[in-house]
């Protein structure tokens, strides 16, 4: 007993430890995001200080530039954070919505039904992973340019398929296989045909396969850079992007910078934290008796 | 009465802004060329996020006004911005009409083809009004580092015109002179007394804070050698190429010189110095925890200002020390440049001269786009009283006689400098010998220079 004791107090204690080191990052950058430029830049580091919300204001747009008549002053431009955040939602949102609409589909083709190729086909779909974004951007943006997808919404849902799309298919191929063929087969006798039975008894019952798929594909579209860097242009930039212009070529805008990372992951938080609910296991649990 | 009233402050609201815009005009439609001349044009323009870009965009609404063109912008930070810079160019696709670049970059893009040469737009009076635009109004090598024949390792400031600049950077030395006062000392004039200053005031305490000597950039990448590190090779009499364009840096100079800038930052600079790119140096030094700084001079406007530095007022600036030969740096021009794959280059030219004239500069600098490439813009009186109260040398003299693109011409000029930084890393890391680290740095240069060897 006494024994249990100790080590659950040496567990809590090497947790608290391990949750301090992760958390102490964002810490370090919620204190960065309410600084004056010299309490960051300020050696040792200042732990009280006077704090400030200018560079929330600032990031979003709502501080009023002042007017400097005097001498020469750095004015870097506000930037465009607020219209990058929407670009985002709107990119991340239909990337997500486009590869699971098709991604689906394609992914209970290769795990409900047998046909030639198969394999193949699958396989590649998970090729499009191989190459790195670099290899492929060069031609992709000529094509893009040439055919008008260039800085445009659409061309960047499409061109974020290559990165969620054969995450989509893999991993719900494997969350339809685990449906017992039981269960299909009981549909099929029922008077299910395969769209009924996709919609029906295989999408609901791969609802956790679904939820990950979403999360992790919105993770993955939401911090992408390269493509937005290269066929994206002005209009389009998402937030990644838009994070560059903290860093000017006369100095780094450390405040501002902290404070548009902590608005920038309020909708992983949020959006992570709601969908973690439908991650429910064991749904097929005694469905079937073997 | 009532009614009086609103119609006298309409009334003067519009005459204010008639007055206004006017004023804003004034200059751009006494030039001798017809700024609408292309109307309903549209061009895009690549720019770095920088005081320039910042400073103009604001403005570009009255361009559009002016011209009836209307401009696209995109702005990236630097380094992204060249990466989707190289994808444009290299695919031909030409989105960008005119894009930033500068000495060094401008040669590989001529090279490939890639960048269009101004001189048929600066000669055609129905497009440029040369009177007004005043070539001659920029400081003269500045201009002349933008010119190229097109030779290779010579033929600069002759040739072709392949940009037009619009920022400049030369590289110069920061001091404190708080402590140099407190601790009784000079300006140093050479390298070996800024070394001796540098090792002096490591790890002392001033004004509660314990401080380091010196401090420059140790990254590795091409900053190190072009900002602090050739100048004093330059001012030592030494040089990386010779007339022949053969790789000569692993000369007695060149390795005196890579073994002295690692000992000034092994023995006065702070710790994690190799990680150490432009801004975490700046940082450093506005904060207050170093003595000694080479750098670009431009950063003044951060050091000066009271929101953005700890130590406004208390920083020197002098020209970097003198070695054997005099003083000398190498300098580097942002500037703008126009796109060969543009599908409307006049009008890309009207934008890079309305941005680059006399007005537009002036207004840039008031919003921190030092230094100046016009003289006009150096000799305008509230610059040069904001210069002398800052304690700001005379940038006169560095523009005319000290500062210049001190490496020849050739294509691959950039990646070399890249080798070089690699090899100075080796030799702050203490891995190799500074003279190991060259001689090896010398096969990859030739390596790269050798296809444009006729």
């Amino acid at each position: 007993m006494k024994k249990r004791l100790t080590q659950r107090v040496r567990n809590a204690f090497f947790l608290t430890l391990y949750t301090l080191f992760i958390l102490f990052p964002f810490y370090w950058t919620f204190l960065m995001s309410i600084k004056i430029p010299t309490d960051v830049i300020a050696y040792p580091p200042k732990f009280i200080f006077k704090p400030t919300i200018q560079n929330y204001l600032w990031t979003l747009g709502l501080k009023i530039q002042e007017q400097v008549t005097t001498g020469i002053r750095g004015q870097p431009l506000p930037p465009e954070f607020v219209r990058a955040f929407l670009n985002s939602v709107i990119i991340c949102g239909g990337t997500v919505a486009l590869s699971v609409g098709v991604g689906a589909l394609a992914a209970y083709a290769l795990a409900k039904f047998k046909f030639r190729a198969k394999e193949n086909i699958a396989f590649t779909f998970l090729s499009f992973r191989f190459a790195p974004p670099l290899a492929i951007i060069i031609p992709l943006y000529f094509v893009y340019v040439r055919i008008g997808l260039y800085n445009s919404y659409l061309g960047l849902i499409l061109g974020y398929q290559l990165i969620t799309l054969p995450l989509t298919v893999w991993l719900m191929r494997v969350a339809f296989e685990e449906v017992p063929e039981e269960i299909d087969e009981a549909a099929t006798i029922d008077g299910c045909n395969w769209w009924t039975k996709f919609l029906k008894i295989d999408l609901p019952l791969s609802r956790g396969g679904l939820v990950a798929v979403v999360i992790l594909s919105f993770l993955f579209a939401w911090n992408e850079f390269t493509f937005p860097l290269i066929i994206g242009g002005s209009t389009t930039k998402p937030i990644p992007i838009a994070m560059l212009d903290f860093v000017t070529y006369s100095q780094v805008l450390y405040g501002p910078m902290a404070a548009a990372i902590l608005l920038a992951i309020i909708p992983n938080i949020i959006g992570i934290s709601f969908v973690l609910r439908f991650l429910v296991k064991g749904l097929t649990f005694g469905a079937i008796k073997e | 009465m009532k009614r009086s009233k609103v119609t006298v402050a309409i009334g003067l609201v519009l005459l204010i802004t008639f007055v206004a815009s006017s004023f804003a005009f004034a200059g751009f439609e006494d030039w001798n060329i017809d700024w609408r001349q292309l109307e309903g044009k549209s061009i895009e323009v690549g720019l770095v996020r920088h005081p320039m870009t910042d400073s103009i965009l604001p403005l570009v609404p009255e361009f559009e006004k002016l011209t009836g063109i209307s401009v696209g912008f995109e702005v990236l930070s630097e380094v992204q911005f060249r990466e989707k810079l190289l994808v444009d160019l290299a695919s031909h696709a030409g989105i960008y009409d005119v894009y930033n670049t500068g000495p060094r970059y401008s040669w590989k893009y001529y090279s490939a083809g890639w960048l269009q040469p101004l001189n048929s737009y600066l000669n055609d009076p129905k497009l440029t009004d040369l009177a007004a635009y005043d070539l001659d109004d920029f400081f003269p090598l500045m201009l002349a580092s933008a010119r190229w024949t097109g030779e290779f390792g010579k033929g600069m400031g002759e040739g072709y015109q392949l940009h037009v600049p619009c920022q400049e950077e030369a590289y110069c030395l920061f001091y404190r002179k708080d402590i140099l006062a407190e601790a009784g000392m000079t300006v140093p004039v050479t390298w070996d007394e800024l070394y001796n200053d540098a090792v002096k005031l490591t790890d002392q305490t001033f004004a509660g804070q314990k401080i380091k000597g010196f401090v420059a950039r140790g990254i590795r990448n091409e900053g190190p050698v072009l900002v602090w590190i050739g100048q004093k090779l330059y001012s030592d009499g030494g040089r990386w190429f010779d007339e022949n364009m053969n790789f000569v840096g692993n000369n007695p100079v060149g390795v005196e010189t890579f073994e002295w800038a690692a000992k000034i930052l092994q023995d006065a600079g702070p710790r994690g110095v190799s990680n150490f790119d432009w801004y975490d140096c700046m940082n450093g030094f506005a904060s207050g925890r170093y003595a000694f700084f080479i750098d670009a001079d431009h950063m003044n406007v951060v050091f000066e200002d009271p929101t953005t530095s700890a130590v406004a007022g208390k920083v020197g600036y002098a020209l970097c020390p003198a070695g054997k030969a005099g003083r000398k740096s190498g300098a580097w021009y942002w500037s703008m440049a126009m796109s060969n794959y543009s599908d409307s280059k006049e009008a890309a030219w009207l934008f890079m001269q309305w941005a680059t004239s006399k007005e537009i500069m002036l207004k840039s600098i008031l919003k921190g786009n030092t230094d100046p490439v016009r003289k006009s813009v150096n000799y305008d009186p509230g610059i040069v009283k904001t210069f002398k109260d800052w304690g700001y040398y005379d940038m006169n003299e560095e523009l005319t006689s000290y500062a210049r693109t001190m490496w020849p011409p050739a294509p691959n000029m950039v990646e070399s400098m890249f080798r070089l930084g690699r090899a100075f890393q080796e030799v702050l890391l203490k891995q190799r010998t500074a003279q190991a680290a060259l001689d090896d740095a010398k096969w990859d240069i030739e390596d790269m220079m050798a296809p444009f060897r006729k």
